[in-house]
């Protein structure tokens, strides 16, 4: 079992605590400074359960849904938020609301974000399991701004994704939508 | 290596065909999620990607996002028959969605007016109502409870629009559901209007908190009226003092009046106009009314009915004031706060150079009008040009301090 500890991490935090172990799927080991170990709500909640004056002995916490490529790529955005996010207090439910829809994704999580679609879909997977809302928004949030940029085929395409309709019943809901497509749609086209 | 490099580790993430995961590899709250994102209309677009997806739009969160509205913007407009029709048949989907969605959320973001040429001027009215939260009473028969607007430069027809294409009317009067009660939240480009807490104007001084008056009324407003409040808010001015002070110029103007020295050009309208305008300031907001001002008036008094003047005419009037008092010419008690002076523009009273002197005239650095009374009225004689040379009033002078203090304070370096 290697140990990928993070020595840069105690550099991104103002005063860094305790150290947190994780391995990953393969079993690799990360070492995190606590700030950024939270982050993660999964790992938070585990190390509230364990007692957190044992976060800094030996033990490690088994990541086991997330591969070591999806976790490393990860950590970098945990420690570039860990570094530069500010402490925020909770938000009212309509703050949330408008962040949530109507705040544009960050110049540097869309550099983070830019990578293959079927990483973004690991990376989100990973977020969720690992419970790191923002990031798991922000995976959303991408895809769905990808999606908007893609056709109904060229969708399916790209996830793999078998068109179970009918001819007729795609044809009716091809009729149904008219109004909202840039193009008025075309008769009797499957394209 | 920069450990804050978004693209670190990128060469490291490749994934092989058969491992990559499959979009019903992901659990139906990421899926929901997406959808959410993705905005009513294109998932009502997507929806032939299959039944899954197509479930989807019946499936909605208690958040729905409409994004695309510049998609079906001509619709309303239109008079093609085709078209038409499809705006009737558009009510169904849409209603269906709504069924289970509790907050809507209209982005105008991608509207963009043909004819509209001040598309690229950045107004505080857009700026403004970026995001709009209305609060209550939208939907009486849905489950809709809230609907925001963001960047809703085009909210006032387009709103109306939307808000009859699918099918939400709860209230003959028109656009009297859509701004009752409702709770103006200043967007993220708005930073520039806070900061100013000592002052009273139309805008909040807390992000998010503040209720506007105009907007927060017990009852229905007509639609014409909203459009006419919202329009004032159209304006950069706002009153740069507490309310006292304009209850000090009211008092100057009674005296004034009685003394019968009222011969400068604003302030002569009726006392029932005047104090209403004035009421209006310092109950935070100015309501000139909607009427025309008649045709047979001077150019003066068609200044007065000016729309939206009123406050900055009470800062000119202040500005006077306090610079006759200074002077000696007026006999009456000093504003309760001290008021900036420009030895420049000495008869003009208020001029943009105040805008550089102190904080509380920065909205008038861009001010037309200003720079309009900025121009000496007569030649000055050597004398005068002397005196305005050297000329520094005292509160000024403590105005000059307090400014370099305040400088100083935010640059520290």
């Amino acid at each position: 079992m290697s140990t990928a500890a993070s020595s840069s991490t105690s550099e991104t935090i103002a005063e860094p605590g305790l150290k947190i172990k994780v391995s990953t799927k393969e079993g690799e080991v990360f070492e995190l400074d606590e700030k950024v170990a939270k982050m993660s709500q999964v790992i938070r909640g585990i190390l509230e359960d364990l007692g957190e004056q044992n976060g800094g002995d030996d033990s490690v916490l088994p990541l086991t849904q997330v591969e070591t490529r999806i976790f490393r790529k990860i950590l970098v955005w945990l420690k570039y938020h860990a570094g530069h996010d500010k402490e925020e207090a909770p938000k009212a439910e309509e703050d949330e609301i408008i962040a949530r829809f109507c705040e544009e994704i960050p110049e540097w999580d869309q550099k983070f974000l830019n990578v293959d679609q079927a990483v973004i879909l690991e990376i989100m997977l990973a977020a969720d399991y690992l419970d790191i809302k923002k990031l798991r928004g922000l995976c959303c949030k991408t895809v769905a701004n990808i999606l908007k940029t893609k056709t109904v085929e060229q969708i399916r395409e790209m996830y793999g994704i078998e068109n179970d309709f009918t001819p007729e019943e795609e044809e009716e809901i091809r009729k149904q939508t008219a109004w909202c497509e840039d193009e008025p749609p075309r008769q009797g086209s499957n394209h | 290596m920069d450990k804050y490099d978004p693209f670190l580790y990128n060469d490291q993430l490749q994934v092989s065909a058969e491992n990559a995961p499959h979009w019903s590899n992901l659990p139906d709250t990421l899926t929901g999620d997406i959808f959410e994102q993705l905005g009513l209309i294109h998932r009502l677009i997507h929806q032939r990607v299959c039944r899954a997806w197509k479930s989807s739009v019946n499936d909605s969160h208690s958040t729905l996002l409409i994004d695309s509205t510049e998609r079906i913007r001509r619709l309303p407009y239109s008079e093609d028959d085709e078209l038409v029709k499809s705006v009737v048949s558009l009510q169904a989907p849409l209603r269906a969605a709504l069924r289970n969605t509790q907050a809507l959320i209209i982005n105008f973001d991608q509207i963009k007016r043909v004819d509209d040429t001040d598309t690229a001027e950045t107004s505080p009215l857009r700026r403004f109502c970026n995001v709009i939260q209305m609060k209550e009473a939208i939907a009486g028969g849905l489950k809709l409870r809230r609907v925001i607007l963001a960047n809703g430069r085009n909210f006032d027809y387009l709103y109306h629009c939307w808000l009859r294409d699918l099918g939400v009317e709860t209230c003959e009067c028109p656009v009297t559901f859509a701004l009752v009660q409702c709770n103006l939240v200043s967007s993220k480009n708005n930073s520039e209007l806070h900061g100013k807490d000592a002052s009273y104007g139309l805008f909040p001084t807390h992000y998010g908190e503040a209720m506007l008056p105009q907007l927060s009324l017990a009852s229905p407003m007509r639609e014409k009226l909203v459009r006419h409040r919202i329009r004032l808010m159209d304006k950069e001015l706002t009153f740069p003092y507490p309310n006292d002070q304009l209850k000090w110029l009211r008092i100057c103007r009674e005296t004034l009046k009685s003394q019968e020295k009222l011969d400068f050009g604003c302030w002569n309208a009726s006392d029932e106009s005047f104090d209403k305008a004035l009421n209006a300031c310092i109950d935070g907001y100015y309501d000139k009314g909607t009427s025309e001002p008649p045709k047979d008036l001077s150019s003066n008094e068609r200044y007065d009915y000016a729309d939206g003047h009123d406050i900055e005419r009470f800062a000119v009037s202040v500005s006077y004031i306090a610079r006759m008092i200074a002077d000696g010419k007026l006999d009456l008690p000093p504003p309760p706060h001290a008021v900036p002076l420009c030895p420049t523009h000495t008869t003009s009273t208020i001029c943009t150079c105040l805008a550089s002197i102190s904080d509380v005239y920065k909205p008038f650095s861009t001010c037309k009008n200003m720079k309009i009374l900025e121009k000496p009225r007569d030649p000055l004689t050597a004398e005068e040009e002397e005196f305005r040379r050297n000329w520094v009033h005292p509160m000024l002078q403590i105005d000059r301090v307090e400014t370099v203090e305040i400088v100083e304070e935010i640059l520290p370096d």
